[in-house]
């Protein structure tokens, strides 16, 4: 069990027997809060085309749907040299035919009518070096899990972060329900392909533990997806061993592989503050309590002008027998 | 920093020259309540004849010359008391005890020209509550509270809807330097918050210091609120049993040897728990929660001899929450406990007819401890604790060379002992032991010097220096704070006061919430998060009408604050447990300015008092909010109390409070926007199947575009309590029945503000509260 989030819950009980006593009630947010701005949101590594996605933010007050901006001018630029233009995209998704190549760097010029030009740039970070390893079997793990090992070699040489998680895909039977009695439309089934995250389990002083919890049954810290490599502790070994384990079960027929990027240093302030954001709301989903400790945080931006993300990171994905 | 001792040097020099005085006689002695024998920190002793005065000490000692073999008239008041006036005549120093009634007849219109009005007091913003006072103030719950009523005075905040925390003059809660019998309490908080430790049964006084603040307190920025707790009746044992909607309590005093030296002791604790449990048990509930808090004050004090009197001050008090879950193969309980002891053993000695002096030596801890206990098939145990502790010794001297002239001078070492963070974990697959803190030590010395004068009829002053030494690990630092109070009567109705104080804290407090939640960490000033520092100047008129009913006063103040700290952006309590509580801060600057209007009404049926402060508190951090300044988070720019003590009768009292703050600041989401998901492939599936979307991954559709911080206001918070009491003489004693109303037209005030299912919600925490309260003493 994970001493800290229960602190979390028993703090959420003492606030909800507060609770009983009150009352909630809707508050209107002033019309001169919210002011629309353009989202520019793009993820710039060598396995894609260059890409970045528009949108407008809305009112958080309202139940709308994001709509991708149409007309728009991108321009994509490589070292400070244009490649190319890109305008009107009809679902808002604006993409120029390059792959990015690690080392240089890569902007947006981004001209929506209305509004302040948009800018951002990163650069692409170096693949990580990795080599992982699944061992036998252990029974002290949960499920008898077996042990894992994440090798990073010469970590100096990527010069960011590295982020990393272990995953698992199967096929999995799908329905989509027909009418109710089955006469109009039938049930449709269907197979696809999913991806799970099989729940990282670890005690080295590698990772940063910013995204996990002490897992009391199994004695190590549970962290979510994705574990970060924490710099500062590989100042002393750049070629750092992590050892772990996993949480959910693996089934014979499933591909287990693990997926490691070196992320740009922006792209690391983005992930980073964006899940601390996801762990301080104050609420969860279902409407309780989650930290009622938190303090607001708010999630990194590097868009000029505008919000968003423009985050380059380089990736490896290896696949463990 | 020069300067400002040039400017103490000066006025210290000033009161020196106005001490050439004629040869005196003196008489020296105390002021003793004639039922309780009790003695009257406090009272006023004025020669009439010379147009002099002074006022008792903490320990109910005064001092005072006069010219030999000359009839003269010494007058003796303070309020709740009938005036005494004796006149007399010296030829050598003389030993008084005075003893005064208190005022029975409350309709009775008294005189009150005798009593200090605010204009003649040299220190401005300083306030004076006395028992009486707090216990006919409405409360929540019925339960009468010293720092609640606090909060109706001009300057002073609250934090939270219902809470005792005490935001003064711009400041932090944690800036307030909060004194029972002398001695520090680091955590005022029962019940969450929504209670005092401060049991209104053990108290006599409180006394309230936010503008001159007297050189002889020393270790915090923004006010003193020191809190004494009475001596115990030394004339007869009595008995008092009370009973309010969420505790009962005990009180038992007497004397020891009649006259000279009495006890008190004083028990208050919840039935919360009374209730909660059996219905637990008889629901057959999986969740069962428990609350309870007690405290006990006790105080002793015995006469050696006529110069010598020992004191024993003690308090403990404690809270706790037990929270047990069954689920299918095991349990899980959590526990969480905090609170204070203090303890306290003091020695008056007079040495002579003008020199009196005070030895304390102290101890007084805070501690929390957050406990979890899971059986399942595994057992896992986890166990957080926080605390600070110190030892302290002190020596005080009042020094009274002449009828104008009072020094008060001392010095002091506490030894402080920080634990502010550790962690232990004890699970089937590890026994853990994980410290991230060690404890740390420090040492504070303080020496002070501090003189109270006149110059003529017209000019008083207070002026004084504390310097304080502080150690901790290799860093030292040193700090002499020079303090200075002025008082020119402009006529015999009005003055002008100006005061100025330079002010350091070594201590920092970590919290994260205002709602009293065991969370808070003190922790120590350190190589890298330096020692708080302020300065404050303010100025004010003050004027009495009416023959002293009706005072008024305006005073304005400015105050700087250097070396504050505020969580960073996304730090937690409860988040990165391994990151140390230095890395989860960050240092910046803090001023605030403002106005405070206080009109009282001091006598006939109707008494009571109308503040208005006008205010502003920023922060600015380079850390944060881009380097921006930003509005305190307790910043409120409008803030009203008033409170209404109608005496219709003699033992029929009605009285309302009303309060009104303009909406404070908060820091929400202005706008959504669409994000990246960190992991990049794990996707969410949506309407496709059975499937919800899992809510970590698409949480990052939807982000949240943080406003600059605090510039958004919540809706303005306002309410009217009322209150009625009514007091019954019985064969033996007495019997008291207070019926209350809290927040009467049932204003929903904001306690959180959040977004929940694409709306913008408030939380309101206590819509109207009736209770009652019933007394029985005897």
């Amino acid at each position: 069990m994970n001493a800290i989030f229960e602190m979390s819950k028993a703090g959420a009980i003492i606030i909800a027997l507060l609770f009983l006593q009150g009352c909630v009630k809707t508050v209107d947010l002033p019309d001169n809060v919210f002011k629309k701005q353009v989202v520019a949101v793009g993820t710039p590594n060598p396995d894609s085309v260059l890409s970045v996605r528009l949108t407008y933010s809305l009112r958080p007050d309202t139940a709308a749907v994001y709509q991708g901006i149409t007309n728009a001018e991108v321009s994509f630029m490589e070292d400070g040299v244009v490649l190319g233009k890109v305008s009107n995209a009809p679902k808002g998704v604006y993409s120029f035919n390059k792959r990015p190549v690690a080392g240089k760097r890569y902007a947006i010029r981004v001209n929506v009518p209305g509004f302040d030009e948009i800018y951002a740039e990163d650069s692409i970070p170096q693949a990580p070096r990795v080599i992982s390893s699944k061992f036998a079997s252990n029974p002290n793990n949960p499920n008898s899990s077996p042990d894992f090992e994440l090798r990073i070699t010469n970590y100096a040489f990527t010069q960011t972060p590295i982020w990393f998680g272990i995953y698992s895909t199967r096929k999995v039977r799908g329905v989509k329900p027909g009418s109710p009695t089955g006469e109009v439309t039938p049930d449709i089934f269907y197979e696809y392909i999913s991806t799970a995250n099989l729940g990282l389990l670890s005690n080295s002083q590698y990772l940063d533990r910013f995204n996990s919890f002490f897992d009391g049954l199994s004695g190590k810290y549970s962290f979510g997806d994705p574990a970060r490599v924490d710099p500062v502790s590989t100042t002393f070994d750049p070629n750092p061993v992590i050892r772990y384990t996993i949480v959910n079960q693996i089934k014979k027929e499933d591909q287990v592989f693990t997926y490691s990027f070196a992320a740009s240093a922006g792209y690391d302030r983005y992930l980073k503050s964006s899940i601390m954001a996801y762990q301080n709301r104050l609420l969860d989903a279902s409407g309780a309590l989650n930290n009622p400790f938190a303090e607001p945080t708010p999630v990194y931006s590097n868009i000029k002008n505008g919000l968003g993300i423009w985050g380059a990171y380089n990736a490896k994905r290896t696949v463990l027998q | 920093m020069l300067k400002q001792i040039q400017l103490f040097l000066f006025f210290f020099l000033l009161g020196i020259v106005a001490n050439a005085q004629q040869k005196k006689v003196y008489v020296h002695g105390y002021v003793e309540d004639a039922e309780k024998r009790e003695r009257i920190a406090k009272a006023n002793v004025s020669i009439v004849d010379q147009k002099m005065g002074t006022q008792t000490n903490t320990y109910g000692f005064f001092s005072v010359g006069l010219i030999p073999n000359q009839r003269q008239t010494l007058v003796i008041s303070t309020v709740g008391f009938k005036t005494e006036r004796l006149s007399i005549t010296l030829s050598k120093d003389t030993l008084l005890t005075v003893f005064l009634f208190p005022e029975s007849q409350q309709l009775e219109e008294v005189e009150v020209k005798d009593k200090v009005p605010p204009h003649e007091q040299v220190l401005g913003g300083f306030h004076q509550l006395s028992a009486k006072t707090i216990e006919k103030t409405p409360a929540l719950l019925g339960e009468t509270d010293a720092l609640k009523t606090l909060q109706l005075l001009p300057g002073v905040q609250n934090g939270k809807e219902g809470t005792v925390g005490l935001n003064v003059r711009g400041g932090s809660p944690d800036q307030n330097l909060i004194l029972l019998d002398g001695v520090p309490v680091y955590n005022i908080n029962h019940l969450f918050g929504f209670l005092s430790i401060f049991n209104n049964d053990a108290i006599a006084n409180v006394d309230f210091y936010k503008g001159g603040i007297p050189a002889r307190y020393g270790g915090r920025l923004s006010s003193v609120i020191d809190v004494s707790m009475r001596e115990g009746n030394k004339k007869t044992y009595n008995t008092k049993i009370s009973l309010s909607p969420v505790a009962s309590r005990f009180l038992f005093e007497g004397p020891i040897v009649k006259d000279k030296s009495s006890f008190l002791l004083s028990i208050r604790r919840t039935w919360l728990d009374a209730l909660t449990t059996p219905i637990a048990v008889i629901s057959k509930s999986d969740f069962r929660s428990v609350f309870k808090f007690y405290d006990v004050n006790f105080k002793l004090n015995y006469a050696l001899s006529p110069k010598n009197k020992l004191y024993v001050s003690y308090y403990t008090g404690r809270d706790g929450l037990n929270n047990t879950i069954k689920f299918n193969d095991g349990t899980s309980r959590y526990n969480y406990n905090w609170g204070n002891n203090t303890f306290v053993v003091r020695w008056n000695h007079l040495y002579n007819q003008r020199i009196f002096g005070n030895l304390s030596v102290s101890y007084t801890n805070f501690d929390y401890t957050l406990q979890n206990e899971v059986k399942e098939v595994k057992t896992f145990q986890s166990r957080f604790t926080s605390g600070i502790r110190d030892w302290s010794i002190r020596y005080d001297w009042d020094i009274f060379p002449s009828a104008n002239h009072t020094l008060k001078t001392g010095i002091s070492a506490t030894a402080h002992r920080f634990s502010p963070e550790i962690q232990q974990i004890k699970s089937g697959q590890s026994d853990t032991i994980y410290k991230p803190q060690n404890s740390i030590d420090a040492v504070e010395l303080v020496a002070y010097v501090e003189d109270e004068f006149k110059i003529g009829a017209k000019f008083s002053a207070n002026v004084g220096l504390n310097a304080s030494f502080y150690q901790v690990g290799q860093r030292s630092f040193i700090n002499p704070q020079p303090r200075v109070s002025l008082n020119y009567a402009l006529s015999e109705r009005n003055s002008l006061k100006f005061s100025y104080g330079h002010f350091a804290q070594y201590l920092h407090l970590l919290s994260n919430s205002s709602i009293g939640l065991p969370t808070d960490l003190w922790v120590s000033a350190t190589e890298r998060i330096p020692a708080q520092l302020s300065n404050q100047v303010s100025l004010g008129y003050y004027q009495s009408l009416f023959e002293n009913r009706f005072n008024v006063s305006i005073e304005g103040f400015r105050r700087n604050m250097q070396n504050v700290i505020e969580y960073r952006e996304g730090a937690s309590f409860l988040n990165s447990s391994t990151v140390g509580w230095e890395d989860k801060v960050t240092v910046g600057e803090g001023k605030a300015t403002g106005i405070e209007f206080l009109v009282q009404k001091n006598t006939g049926k109707w008494k009571g008092w109308l503040s208005y402060t006008l205010s502003k508190s920023e922060r600015i951090f380079s850390d944060l909010n881009r380097g921006v300044a930003f509005p305190y988070k307790y910043d409120s720019r409008h803030n009203i109390a008033l409170t209404l003590n109608y005496e219709w009768s003699k033992n029929k009292t009605f009285s309302c409070n009303f309060f009104y703050n303009s909406g404070i600041p908060l820091q929400i989401s202005t706008a959504k926007f669409n994000g990246v998901s960190p992991s990049r492939l794990v996707k969410t599936v949506g309407f496709l199947g059975p499937y919800r979307p899992d809510e970590y991954y698409s949480y990052f559709n939807e982000l949240g575009l943080l406003s600059d911080r605090n510039t958004f206001r919540a809706p303005a918070y306002h309410r009217l309590d009322v209150s009625y009491r009514s007091v019954k003489p019985m064969k033996n004693g007495n019997r008291v029945w207070t019926l209350g109303v809290y927040n009467v037209y049932s204003r929903n005030n904001p306690f959180y503000l959040y977004y929940d299912k694409n709306q913008l919600k408030q939380f309101s925490l206590f819509p109207i509260i009736p209770s009652f309260t019933y007394e029985r003493n005897f």
